[in-house]
C-alpha cells in the first residue's frame, strides 16, 4: 500500500490577513518500502508535507492516501492511521514526559489499547532496535540519560506503534558526527530489517545521499525535483541556485570537472568516484 | 519554528498620531479614560465618551472589525451583568422594572466602553512600549523599594515567550498525538489526565528555556537596573501634551459636572 499524495495544497490560517500557503500542488507515490530523503530549506515546506502523512494536519485542497486510508476523507480513521505511519519530530527528546523509560516507550503502546505482554514485548524491541537494552535502562528517568540516549529513547516511543512507514523530521540535528552516523546507521538497519518505509526530512545532503534510494527537493512549498539521487545530485547548479548545497563527493566531481577531468555528473560516493578515476588511470597514464 | 504566526498581544502596527504617542501619555489617558466612563450619568456625558473614543479609533486608523473583535470573549459576561441587573428578586418573585432596565443597559455599556478603550490601547502600543512605559511611570514607586525595573523586565520576558511556548504547546501535542494520545475525547478526569503528557515536556522545557536566558543575560552583564541605559528613550512631543490636556480637562470638567453642579 502506497503513499499518494495528489496536488497537495496546505494555507495556515486562510481567510486572514495571515494567511500563508506552506505547501502547493504537490504530487507524488511513494511506494512500500522506499527510503526517501526530502530536502529543503527552513519554510520550503517539509515539515508541513510531512505532518499531512498522519492526519495532524489536513489539507486546503487536494488529495491524500496513506496506507489504503483516505486521509482526506471527512471521517478517515486517524487512529489507526498514526498506528501505521510512525512520526519522528525534530528534537523529539523534548516529548519525554513518564518516570521511567519502559513507561514512556509504552505510551504509544497503551493507547492503542494493547494487553500488559504484548507492551511489554514491544517496548523491548522498540528499544532494542534503537540499540538500547530494557533490562539495563527500563527503570531509569528518561531525564537522567545522556541527550543521546533520550533522543534514542524517545524514536523508540514511536517504533513500539510498529509503523510501516516511519517518518524522521531531522533526526540527526544537533548531534555530534559519530552520534549523526550512528543514528543513520541505525535507521538503514530498521529500514532493512523492518522493510519499512522510511521518508526522512534532512538538511544534509550528504546525510540523504548516503542512506536514500530517491530524493525529493522542496522549494517554495513546491516539490521541485524527485528521483533517484544520483539524477537529483546531477542537477547541482539548481540546486545551489534554491540555496542548497551537493553533498561533498558531488562538490569534489564538479570541481574535477572544471579542471577538465571528465568525470560524469551524480556520483554521490566516494567509492564511486574512486572506481571511476581508476578505471580510466591507464587512459591517463599514457 | 512553525509557520503558525501569533501575535503578541494585539498590536496592530500602523504610523498614526495615537501610534506615535507616547505609551506614557497612552497609559494616564486610559486611566483618565476609565475614570471618565464610570463618572458619566447621562446621555450627553456617554455620548462624549463615545465621541473620544471614535476619534481616536478614526484618528489611529484602527479597522473597526478589529475592534470589536476584542469584545468577543466579553460577551458571556456582558450578558449576564445585563440580566442580573435587569431582574429583580423582590417580594413575590421576579420583576423587570424601569430602573433595572436603565441600570442594565449602563452598566452593560460601562463594560463594552471599558473594553473598547483598553483594546485601543494595546491595539496601538507595542508591548515593549507599553512596559516601558510602565516601568517609567511606576519609576517614583522605587521610593518605596517597588522592584518597577524587575517587574517591567518580567513582563516583557513572559510577554516575549507567549509565542514561543504556544509553538512549543503545539508541537508536543502533535508529537504525543502522533503517539496515539487522544486530548479531546473522553470525561473530565479523562481529559485532565490526558494532559499529562503535555504539561510535563512543556515544564521542562520552559525550565530549561529560564535557565539560558538567564545565562545569556549573565554573559551579556545584566545586573538589573542599575546604570542601565535605554536604546529607544522615551520623549513627550507636542502631541502627548495636548492629548494629556484634553483629557484632563474633559475628566475635570464632567466632575465639576458630577459633583459642583
Amino acid at each position: 500500500m502506497a503513499i499518494i499524495i495528489e496536488k497537495l495544497t496546505h494555507t495556515y490560517m486562510p481567510d486572514s490577513p495571515f494567511a500563508a500557503t506552506a505547501i502547493e500542488n504537490v504530487t507524488a507515490t511513494i511506494q512500500d518500502g522506499e527510503f526517501v530523503g526530502i530536502i529543503g530549506h527552513t519554510g520550503s515546506g517539509k515539515s508541513t508535507l510531512i505532518q499531512h502523512l498522519n492526519g495532524l494536519i489536513k489539507p486546503t485542497s487536494g488529495r491524500l492516501e496513506v496506507e489504503g486510508i483516505d486521509v482526506t476523507a471527512p471521517k478517515a480513521d486517524l487512529k489507526t492511521l498514526r498506528q501505521r505511519v510512525g512520526l519522528v519530530f525534530q528534537y523529539p527528546e523534548h516529548q519525554l514526559f513518564e518516570e521511567t523509560v519502559e513507561k514512556d516507550v509504552s505510551f504509544g503502546p497503551r493507547n492503542l489499547g494493547l494487553g500488559a505482554e504484548e507492551i511489554h514485548a514491544r517496548v523491548e524491541r522498540a528499544l532494542a532496535l534503537m540499540g538500547l537494552e530494557l533490562g539495563e535502562i527500563g527503570q531509569r528517568s528518561p531525564f537522567e540519560l545522556s541527550g543521546g540516549q533520550r533522543r534514542r529513547v524517545a524514536i523508540a516511543g514511536v517504533l513500539a506503534m510498529e509503523p510501516s512507514v516511519l517518518i524522521l523530521d531531522e533526526p540527526s540535528a544537533g548531534l555530534d558526527p559519530a552520534a549523526r552516523r550512528a543514528m543513520l546507521a541505525t535507521f538503514t538497519s530498521i529500514h532493512r530489517s523492518k522493510g519499512c518505509t522510511v521518508l526522512m526530512v534532512s538538511h544534509s545532503m550528504d546525510e540523504v545521499a548516503r542512506v536514500a534510494s530517491r530524493v525529493l527537493v522542496m522549494n517554495k512549498g513546491h516539490l521541485v525535483m524527485d528521483g533517484d539521487p544520483h539524477a537529483v545530485y546531477a542537477r547541482g547548479e539548481e540546486l545551489k541556485a534554491m540555496g542548497l548545497g551537493v553533498p561533498a563527493v558531488t562538490d569534489l566531481t564538479d570541481r574535477l570537472r572544471a579542471r577538465g577531468i571528465d568525470v560524469p555528473r551524480g556520483m554521490i560516493s566516494l567509492a564511486e568516484v574512486r572506481a571511476y578515476l581508476d578505471s580510466r588511470k591507464g587512459e591517463w597514464a599514457q | 519554528m512553525g509557520p503558525v504566526n501569533v501575535t503578541i498581544g494585539q498590536y496592530f502596527p500602523g504610523d498614526s498620531l495615537i501610534h506615535r504617542m507616547d505609551p506614557r501619555t497612552k497609559l494616564l489617558f486610559t486611566i483618565l479614560y476609565i475614570v471618565l466612563v464610570f463618572l458619566v450619568r447621562d446621555v450627553l456625558g456617554y455620548a462624549a465618551v463615545i465621541a473620544l473614543l471614535a476619534v481616536s479609533a478614526a484618528v489611529a486608523r484602527l479597522p473597526v472589525k478589529y475592534l470589536l473583535r476584542s469584545l468577543k470573549p466579553m460577551i458571556f459576561i456582558v450578558v449576564l451583568t445585563f440580566l442580573l441587573n435587569l431582574i429583580t428578586f423582590g417580594d413575590g418573585g421576579v420583576r423587570i422594572t424601569w430602573t433595572g432596565l436603565l441600570n442594565a443597559v449602563t452598566m452593560s455599556l460601562r463594560l463594552i466602553l471599558l473594553v473598547l478603550g483598553s483594546q485601543l490601547l494595546t491595539l496601538t502600543t507595542s508591548p515593549l512600549a507599553l512596559t516601558d512605559g510602565i516601568e517609567q511611570l511606576m519609576r517614583p514607586l522605587k521610593a518605596i523599594k517597588f522592584p518597577a525595573h524587575e517587574m517591567a523586565m518580567m513582563m516583557t520576558i513572559a510577554l516575549r515567550f507567549i509565542p514561543t511556548l504556544v509553538d512549543e504547546t503545539d508541537r508536543i501535542m502533535k508529537a504525543q498525538k502522533s503517539r496515539g494520545a487522544d486530548f479531546e475525547s473522553g470525561n473530565l478526569l479523562a481529559r485532565a489526565r490526558a494532559l499529562i503528557p503535555l504539561l510535563v515536556p512543556l515544564f521542562v522545557s520552559a525550565f530549561r528555556r529560564a535557565d539560558e536566558l538567564a545565562m545569556a543575560m549573565e554573559a551579556r552583564c545584566y545586573r538589573g537596573d542599575a546604570g542601565r541605559t535605554q536604546l529607544k528613550q522615551l520623549a513627550f512631543s507636542r502631541v502627548d501634551l495636548y492629548g494629556l490636556g484634553a483629557a484632563v480637562l474633559l475628566t475635570a470638567l464632567v466632575a465639576v459636572d458630577r459633583w459642583v453642579l
